[in-house]
Protein backbone atom coordinates (compact mmCIF):
# COMPACT_ATOMS: atom_id res chain seq x y z
CA UNK A 1 0.00 0.00 0.00
CA UNK A 2 1.35 3.51 -1.19
CA UNK A 3 2.08 6.29 1.25
CA UNK A 4 -0.52 7.85 -0.59
CA UNK A 5 -2.94 5.66 0.14
CA UNK A 6 -2.61 5.30 3.45
CA UNK A 7 -2.50 9.31 3.91
CA UNK A 8 -6.18 9.30 2.61
CA UNK A 9 -7.45 6.66 4.77
CA UNK A 10 -6.07 8.66 7.95
CA UNK A 11 -8.07 11.47 6.17
CA UNK A 12 -10.97 9.11 5.62
CA UNK A 13 -10.95 8.30 9.40
CA UNK A 14 -10.81 11.79 10.45
CA UNK A 15 -13.65 12.38 8.39
CA UNK A 16 -15.08 9.86 9.89
CA UNK A 17 -14.73 10.68 13.21
CA UNK A 18 -16.09 13.87 13.03
CA UNK A 19 -18.88 12.54 11.46
CA UNK A 20 -19.71 10.46 14.40
CA UNK A 21 -20.55 14.30 15.90
CA UNK A 22 -22.39 15.04 13.02
CA UNK A 23 -24.49 12.43 12.88
CA UNK A 24 -24.75 12.60 16.83
CA UNK A 25 -26.14 16.41 16.41
CA UNK A 26 -28.34 15.43 13.05
CA UNK A 27 -30.16 12.72 15.19
CA UNK A 28 -30.67 14.73 18.28
CA UNK A 29 -28.20 12.72 20.15
CA UNK A 30 -29.67 9.34 19.18
CA UNK A 31 -26.52 8.42 18.84
CA UNK A 32 -23.85 9.25 21.28
CA UNK A 33 -22.09 12.49 20.56
CA UNK A 34 -18.21 13.22 21.61
CA UNK A 35 -18.69 14.78 24.71
CA UNK A 36 -20.88 12.15 25.82
CA UNK A 37 -18.16 9.51 24.92
CA UNK A 38 -15.32 11.78 27.08
CA UNK A 39 -17.50 11.55 30.18
CA UNK A 40 -18.15 8.01 29.82
CA UNK A 41 -14.75 7.23 29.42
CA UNK A 42 -13.75 9.41 32.76
CA UNK A 43 -17.13 7.77 34.41
CA UNK A 44 -15.62 6.56 37.87
CA UNK A 45 -12.41 7.22 40.08
CA UNK A 46 -10.60 4.41 38.05
CA UNK A 47 -11.07 5.44 34.54
CA UNK A 48 -10.64 9.17 35.36
CA UNK A 49 -7.16 8.04 36.59
CA UNK A 50 -6.74 5.35 33.63
CA UNK A 51 -7.77 8.07 31.08
CA UNK A 52 -5.39 11.38 33.08
CA UNK A 53 -2.43 9.39 32.73
CA UNK A 54 -3.01 8.41 29.06
CA UNK A 55 -3.68 11.86 28.36
CA UNK A 56 -0.33 12.72 30.08
CA UNK A 57 1.63 10.46 28.21
CA UNK A 58 -0.12 11.60 24.93
CA UNK A 59 1.55 15.27 25.87
CA UNK A 60 4.98 13.53 26.58
CA UNK A 61 5.63 11.06 23.83
CA UNK A 62 4.70 14.28 21.42
CA UNK A 63 6.07 17.89 22.83
CA UNK A 64 8.72 16.29 25.02
CA UNK A 65 10.04 13.20 23.94
CA UNK B 1 -13.96 33.46 31.95
CA UNK B 2 -14.31 31.59 28.71
CA UNK B 3 -12.02 34.28 27.03
CA UNK B 4 -9.12 34.16 30.02
CA UNK B 5 -9.27 29.97 29.20
CA UNK B 6 -9.00 30.52 25.77
CA UNK B 7 -6.31 33.40 25.78
CA UNK B 8 -4.10 31.71 28.90
CA UNK B 9 -4.71 27.90 26.70
CA UNK B 10 -3.69 30.15 23.48
CA UNK B 11 0.12 31.24 25.06
CA UNK B 12 0.74 28.13 26.57
CA UNK B 13 0.27 26.24 23.20
CA UNK B 14 2.54 28.99 21.74
CA UNK B 15 4.68 28.65 24.49
CA UNK B 16 4.94 24.72 23.73
CA UNK B 17 5.39 25.29 20.46
CA UNK B 18 8.47 27.56 20.91
CA UNK B 19 9.84 24.52 22.33
CA UNK B 20 12.16 21.05 20.97
CA UNK B 21 11.71 17.61 22.06
CA UNK B 22 14.39 16.13 24.10
CA UNK B 23 15.08 19.44 25.94
CA UNK B 24 14.94 20.71 29.56
CA UNK B 25 12.42 23.73 28.36
CA UNK B 26 10.13 20.96 26.78
CA UNK B 27 10.18 18.85 29.61
CA UNK B 28 9.16 22.08 31.82
CA UNK B 29 6.45 23.56 29.39
CA UNK B 30 4.52 19.99 29.61
CA UNK B 31 4.92 19.24 32.86
CA UNK B 32 2.89 22.98 33.95
CA UNK B 33 0.68 21.56 31.32
CA UNK B 34 0.09 18.36 33.45
CA UNK B 35 -0.13 20.80 36.27
CA UNK B 36 -2.92 23.06 35.02
CA UNK B 37 -4.53 20.44 34.25
CA UNK B 38 -4.36 18.33 37.25
CA UNK B 39 -5.98 21.08 39.09
CA UNK B 40 -8.90 20.89 36.27
CA UNK B 41 -9.40 17.43 37.40
CA UNK B 42 -9.20 17.94 40.78
CA UNK B 43 -12.40 20.30 40.52
CA UNK B 44 -14.28 17.33 38.80
CA UNK B 45 -12.82 14.13 40.59
CA UNK B 46 -15.93 11.71 40.21
CA UNK B 47 -17.67 11.76 43.15
CA UNK B 48 -19.67 8.05 42.51
CA UNK B 49 -17.59 4.82 43.29
CA UNK B 50 -20.27 2.26 41.77
CA UNK B 51 -21.08 1.18 38.58
CA UNK B 52 -24.49 1.68 38.82
CA UNK B 53 -24.12 5.57 40.18
CA UNK B 54 -21.64 5.72 37.13
CA UNK B 55 -24.39 4.63 35.08
CA UNK B 56 -26.90 7.31 36.21
CA UNK B 57 -24.48 9.74 35.62
CA UNK B 58 -24.26 8.40 31.96
CA UNK B 59 -28.17 8.62 31.95
CA UNK B 60 -28.37 12.19 32.63
CA UNK B 61 -26.13 13.26 30.34
CA UNK B 62 -28.27 11.64 27.36
CA UNK B 63 -31.26 13.22 29.33
CA UNK B 64 -29.52 16.39 28.65
CA UNK B 65 -28.22 17.55 31.67
CA UNK B 66 -24.90 17.32 29.95
CA UNK B 67 -22.90 17.53 26.66
CA UNK B 68 -24.94 14.48 25.38
CA UNK B 69 -28.29 16.38 24.49
CA UNK B 70 -31.53 16.38 25.11
CA UNK B 71 -32.81 12.24 24.43
CA UNK B 72 -35.49 10.31 26.43
CA UNK B 73 -33.74 8.00 29.60
CA UNK B 74 -35.89 4.88 28.06
CA UNK B 75 -35.18 5.80 24.33
CA UNK B 76 -31.40 6.05 25.08
CA UNK B 77 -31.49 2.91 27.25
CA UNK B 78 -33.02 0.88 24.33
CA UNK B 79 -30.94 2.05 21.70
CA UNK B 80 -28.23 0.19 23.65
CA UNK B 81 -24.42 -0.74 21.75
CA UNK B 82 -25.98 0.70 18.89
CA UNK B 83 -25.63 4.48 20.19
CA UNK B 84 -21.93 3.93 20.28
CA UNK B 85 -21.57 1.99 17.27
CA UNK B 86 -20.43 4.92 15.20
CA UNK B 87 -17.64 5.59 17.65
CA UNK B 88 -16.48 1.68 18.30
CA UNK B 89 -16.00 1.47 14.32
CA UNK B 90 -14.27 4.39 13.94
CA UNK B 91 -11.66 4.08 16.78
CA UNK B 92 -11.50 0.86 16.13
CA UNK B 93 -10.10 1.76 12.55
CA UNK B 94 -7.80 4.30 14.21
CA UNK B 95 -6.33 1.35 16.41
CA UNK B 96 -6.17 -0.64 12.96
CA UNK B 97 -4.46 1.46 11.35
CA UNK B 98 -2.33 2.67 13.93
CA UNK B 99 -1.35 -0.73 14.55
CA UNK B 100 -0.80 -1.51 11.01
CA UNK B 101 1.45 1.08 9.66
CA UNK B 102 3.25 0.87 13.13
CA UNK B 103 4.27 -2.54 12.66
CA UNK B 104 4.61 -2.51 8.75
CA UNK B 105 7.02 0.54 8.96
CA UNK B 106 9.76 -1.76 10.82
CA UNK B 107 10.27 -3.26 7.57
CA UNK B 108 9.10 -0.57 5.21
CA UNK B 109 10.04 2.59 6.48
CA UNK B 110 8.18 4.65 8.50
CA UNK B 111 8.11 7.28 5.54
CA UNK B 112 6.37 5.34 3.42
CA UNK B 113 4.02 4.18 6.78
CA UNK B 114 2.91 6.97 8.63
CA UNK B 115 1.49 6.95 12.15
CA UNK B 116 -0.36 9.18 13.75
CA UNK B 117 3.21 10.10 15.79
CA UNK B 118 4.88 10.89 12.40
CA UNK B 119 2.36 12.27 10.88
CA UNK B 120 2.64 14.83 13.64
CA UNK B 121 6.78 15.12 13.16
CA UNK B 122 5.77 16.69 10.17
CA UNK B 123 3.22 19.18 11.52
CA UNK B 124 5.58 20.24 14.54
CA UNK B 125 8.10 21.35 12.02
CA UNK B 126 6.89 24.54 12.25
CA UNK B 127 5.95 26.90 15.66
CA UNK B 128 2.47 27.31 14.63
CA UNK B 129 1.86 23.53 13.94
CA UNK B 130 3.14 22.36 17.20
CA UNK B 131 1.27 24.84 19.12
CA UNK B 132 -2.14 24.18 17.04
CA UNK B 133 -1.37 20.18 18.49
CA UNK B 134 -0.46 21.44 21.67
CA UNK B 135 -3.96 23.40 21.90
CA UNK B 136 -5.57 20.88 20.83
CA UNK B 137 -4.26 18.27 23.57
CA UNK B 138 -5.29 20.82 25.99
CA UNK B 139 -8.58 20.84 24.64
CA UNK B 140 -8.71 17.23 24.36
CA UNK B 141 -7.92 17.24 28.11
CA UNK B 142 -10.71 19.88 29.11
CA UNK B 143 -13.20 17.39 27.31
CA UNK B 144 -12.27 14.91 29.42
CA UNK B 145 -11.36 15.91 32.99
CA UNK B 146 -13.91 19.37 32.98
CA UNK B 147 -17.22 18.94 34.23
Amino acid sequence: MSRTALLAAWAAIGLLLVGCEVLSVVTRRRYAGALELLARLTAGPVRFVVVFLGWMWLGWHFFAR
Amino acid sequence: MTGVVLACSGAYAWWVGTTTPFTTQADVTVAVGFAAMALVAGRSWPRSTTPSAAKSADVGIAQGGGAGGGMPQGESAGLGVRRWAPWLVAIGLVVALELGTYFAGFSGGRHAFPTLSSLSDTVERSTGGQAVLAWLWLVLGWGLFHR
